[in-house]
């Protein structure tokens, strides 16, 4: 029976009393099968190698609770992929031939108690792959997203994540850059208000010289809202040339607010560059009083505000039809502040 | 241009030296953490029964608490082998020439009575586990300014106050180092400065730790009076021995309304030395406390110095550097607490690793809710030397209110070969372009401490950096 799970674990430890060095994904008031199917040991057996960025706990149990779909996209091939229809626990297997190209979209909406979504990536040289998810359900319920990639030489894998719904939310992206020039890039943006949490932990692995990555996460705490944001570009004896960044912007617009943000920069190499930059806070007086001197009132400039901060992240979507619907989310959830 | 080479270690006989002692002259409790061996330094230092009960209980709270488990390795520090308490049978003075010759000798070495002689109001000098010299100039003495040993103000008319502070900053609950220190602390200095003193020139405590095996817990308690105004300086340095030596001393300090404290430390243990020391400070209404940290010594350093901002516009301000090269773990940072509306943080580090070293930069910054308007800033920089080295950056932010303006950047980075290059073709030599440029972005801190203290830091960065070419 499975109970409680430790996942997002911070890969550097820091002090107990801050309670972020990892959190518990409570699943014991679900039940849970086993699929029928089984992967083929071939395809099981090169997914192992991919972590994932919530952890090996999280890992393991969706490896024995989900049924896994396997893509694969053939060399110099491209692909696009469109998921919606989501079971309780569901796992992607997407693996990119040399020179292939993927976009999948997961739009993941709804009423649901639980929905919990794990996705692997292997990437060979010179191949791109862009998970793009969407997550707009109903402010209730546990929802988990566990994303996992190895990238090779040359190759971008690109994560664009946009969290607006859900009570319990959390998200946690691994990408393993050991190939060289292989890049990273992650966007992700959130609005978390009354009740809802969200905790993520994002990793790059610059394992391979010359590597790239750059994560900027941007979001909104309404009234009542919890985030705990962990960041972490890792530098590896080998990976000399690599430039790594995290940016993080967090706006407030209401009260009893927790926001936790821990951006680790682990550096074990001499010839790379790493840099983080954080801002938090509510809008201040200076843009306020702007606002008003061009006929904007208070409210209608903070919800601009909290509108461009998520928006950022969903102008990385190509499909004008999943932008529109992301941005009547974000209004119809700041119209009430 | 000349190929990079190695020397593994610099010379550091500026520090690591030790003139001869007779075991005679010396008074050392036996190895380990036991009852009967706290029981004994409470004898020993003659403690009130307050203070006894207290360390028993300290103790009792070590025996229990366990290690974290984050941080550098200290699997190599065992409590079994470390001598808690090693004293100079002799008596502490207020005058060097009282003061026994071999242990002025080493304080000479080190440049302290000159020190005094030229630039401090008062020095106090521990060697092991007491003080061996206390003084505090006349003149500052006649402002009402209390600069004494610790045990001595336990006794006398201190004993209320101090009874009220010891380790109320730092409770023994705080962590098993905090707890290890109540137990079987001995030594350090008490300062109080009265309602709106200022204190022109710096106090300055130097500790000293000669022994072989041996512990230091020296206990520094400043109360700075509404208004007053103080700068406080912390030196210490060690001869390097094969076997561990921990220091696990502790600092409180308690800055009142509208006063001011800066306190300033230049730490150079030796390479053996495990420094898990806890400092923390408390801040009221429109209070400021300043925090200048250098950390160049010890083999494992847990080092955050903490201070809570509990006044409204109270404010704090952190600069530190730490250089970490071979055999070296050096965890330093800082941390603070909002608890009061439009309070200010700065925190500003740099870090430099060379030589194997491991360099980690690890901060909190926690607002509560009730620190509305109230502002926060870190930076970090870290600077490799060589790729066989660790530069790590572990900060976290808890923000518990709408109303407050965090920011926060850390960048990691190596020496510009653009920058040696072109330093090499004004004519100066490729070491000694890496030692100014390293000089340079250690500037920020060494232009917070008064001229004699910056020329003795870019003095130990020169040190530092002659082993890296």
């Amino acid at each position: 029976m499975v109970k409680e799970l430790k996942v997002n674990l911070l890969p550097a430890k820091t002090f107990r009393y801050l309670k972020v060095n990892d959190t518990k994904l409570d699943l014991s008031g679900f039940e849970f099968n086993k699929p029928e199917k089984r992967t083929a040991s071939k395809i099981k057996k090169a997914f192992d190698n991919v972590s994932t960025g919530m952890g090996k706990d999280l890992d393991t149990f969706v490896s024995e609770y989900a049924e896994k779909k396997f893509v694969r996209v053939t060399s110099g091939k491209e692909r696009k992929i469109y998921i919606s229809n989501l079971s309780q626990i569901n796992q992607y297997l997407f693996m990119v031939e040399t020179e292939g190209k993927l976009t999948v979209t997961i739009e993941n909406s709804g009423d649901k108690d639980l929905s919990g979504i794990s996705a692997k990536f292997i990437l060979a040289p010179n191949s791109k792959a862009k998970l793009i998810a969407v997550q707009t359900l109903k402010r209730k319920g546990t929802y988990f997203l566990d994303v996992g990639s190895n990238v090779a030489d040359n190759s971008v894998f690109e994560f664009v994540n946009v969290v607006l719904g859900g009570e319990k939310n959390y998200v946690g992206c691994n990408a393993s850059l050991s190939g060289e020039k292989s890049s990273f890039v992650c966007d992700t943006g959130y609005i978390c208000k009354e009740k809802q949490s969200l905790d993520i932990n994002y990793r790059a692995d610059q394992i391979a010289k010359k590597t790239q990555s750059r994560i900027n996460v941007s979001g909104v705490l309404g009234k009542g809202g919890s985030k705990t944001f962990r960041g972490t570009i890792d530098f590896k004896v080998g990976s000399s040339g690599s430039v790594g960044g995290e940016t993080e912007d967090v706006l407030t617009i209401g009260d009893e607010v927790i926001n936790k943000s821990v951006p680790l920069i682990l550096c074990g190499e001499e010839d790379v560059e790493g840099q983080h930059g954080a801002t938090i806070g509510s809008l201040s007086d200076e843009i306020l009083y702007y606002m008003n001197s061009r006929g904007i009132d208070k409210p209608t400039a903070i919800r601009m505000a909290a509108h461009a901060s998520v928006m950022r992240t969903a102008s990385g979507i190509d499909d004008k039809k999943l932008v529109a619907r992301i941005e009547k989310e974000i209004d119809k959830t700041v119209q009430s502040e | 241009m000349p190929d990079k080479s190695k020397i593994v270690e610099t010379d550091r006989s500026l520090y690591d030296f030790r003139y001869e002692e007779n075991a005679k002259d010396y008074h050392r409790e036996k190895s380990g953490i036991t009852r009967e061996i706290v029981e004994n330094i409470s004898k020993e230092k003659d403690d009130p029964e307050w203070m006894r009960e207290f360390r028993l209980h300290c103790l009792e709270i070590y025996n229990r608490t366990d290690m974290p488990d984050w941080g550098p390795d200290t699997s190599g520090l065992d409590m079994n082998q470390i001598a808690a308490y090693v004293r100079h049978k002799a008596k502490m003075q207020s005058d060097w020439e009282d003061v026994p010759e071999e242990i002025k000798n080493t304080f000479e070495r080190l440049g302290i009575p000159q020190a005094e002689r030229l630039s401090l109001a008062g020095v106090g000098a521990q060697y092991d586990s007491e003080l061996v010299y206390h003084n505090l100039r006349k003149e500052v003495a006649e402002t009402g300014v209390v600069y004494t040993d610790l045990e001595s103000a336990m006794k006398g008319e201190y004993e209320e106050m101090i009874k009220t502070h010891f380790m109320k900053l730092v409770p023994p609950t705080d962590h098993r180092y905090a707890a290890l220190h109540g137990a079987v602390w001995s030594g350090g200095s008490f300062v109080y400065v009265p309602k709106g003193v200022k204190v022109d020139i710096p106090l300055q405590s130097y500790f000293r730790l000669n022994a072989a095996g041996a512990g230091q817990f020296e206990h520094t308690l400043i109360i700075v009076d509404e208004g007053a105004d103080l700068h406080f300086i912390e030196g210490c340095s060690a001869p390097k021995y094969n076997v561990a030596n921990l220091h696990a001393g502790c600092v409180e300090l308690y800055v009142a309304k509208n006063a001011k404290l800066r306190y300033s430390t230049i730490e150079n243990w030796s390479k053996n030395m495990y420094n898990l020391n806890t400092k923390r400070a408390i801040v009221e209404e429109n209070g400021i406390m300043e925090w200048v940290s250098g950390s160049f010594g010890s083999h494992v350093s847990y080092l955050y110095p903490t201070t809570i901002l509990h006044g409204a516009n109270s404010k704090m301000e952190y600069t530190g550097i730490t250089f970490s090269g071979a055999g070296q773990d050096l965890d330093t940072g800082a941390k603070v607490i909002h608890q009061a509306p439009n309070t200010t943080s700065v925190m500003a580090s740099k870090s430099i690793a060379k030589d194997g070293g491991i360099g980690t930069f690890r901060s909190s910054v926690v607002i509560n809710s009730k620190a509305v308007n109230s502002k926060a800033s870190v930076s970090c920089d870290s600077l490799m030397l060589d790729s066989i080295s660790r530069a790590d950056t572990i900060p976290a932010m808890d923000i518990r209110t709408d109303k407050a303006d965090v920011g926060h950047e850390a960048r990691i980075g190596r020496i510009s070969d653009e920058a040696v290059y072109y330093l090499m073709s004004r004519g100066i030599k490729e070491a000694d372009a890496r030692a100014l440029i390293v000089s340079g972005f250690a500037d920020s801190v060494s232009k917070e401490l008064p001229l004699e203290y910056a020329v003795e830091m870019n003095n130990l960065i020169k040190l530092e950096m002659n082993g890296n070419m």
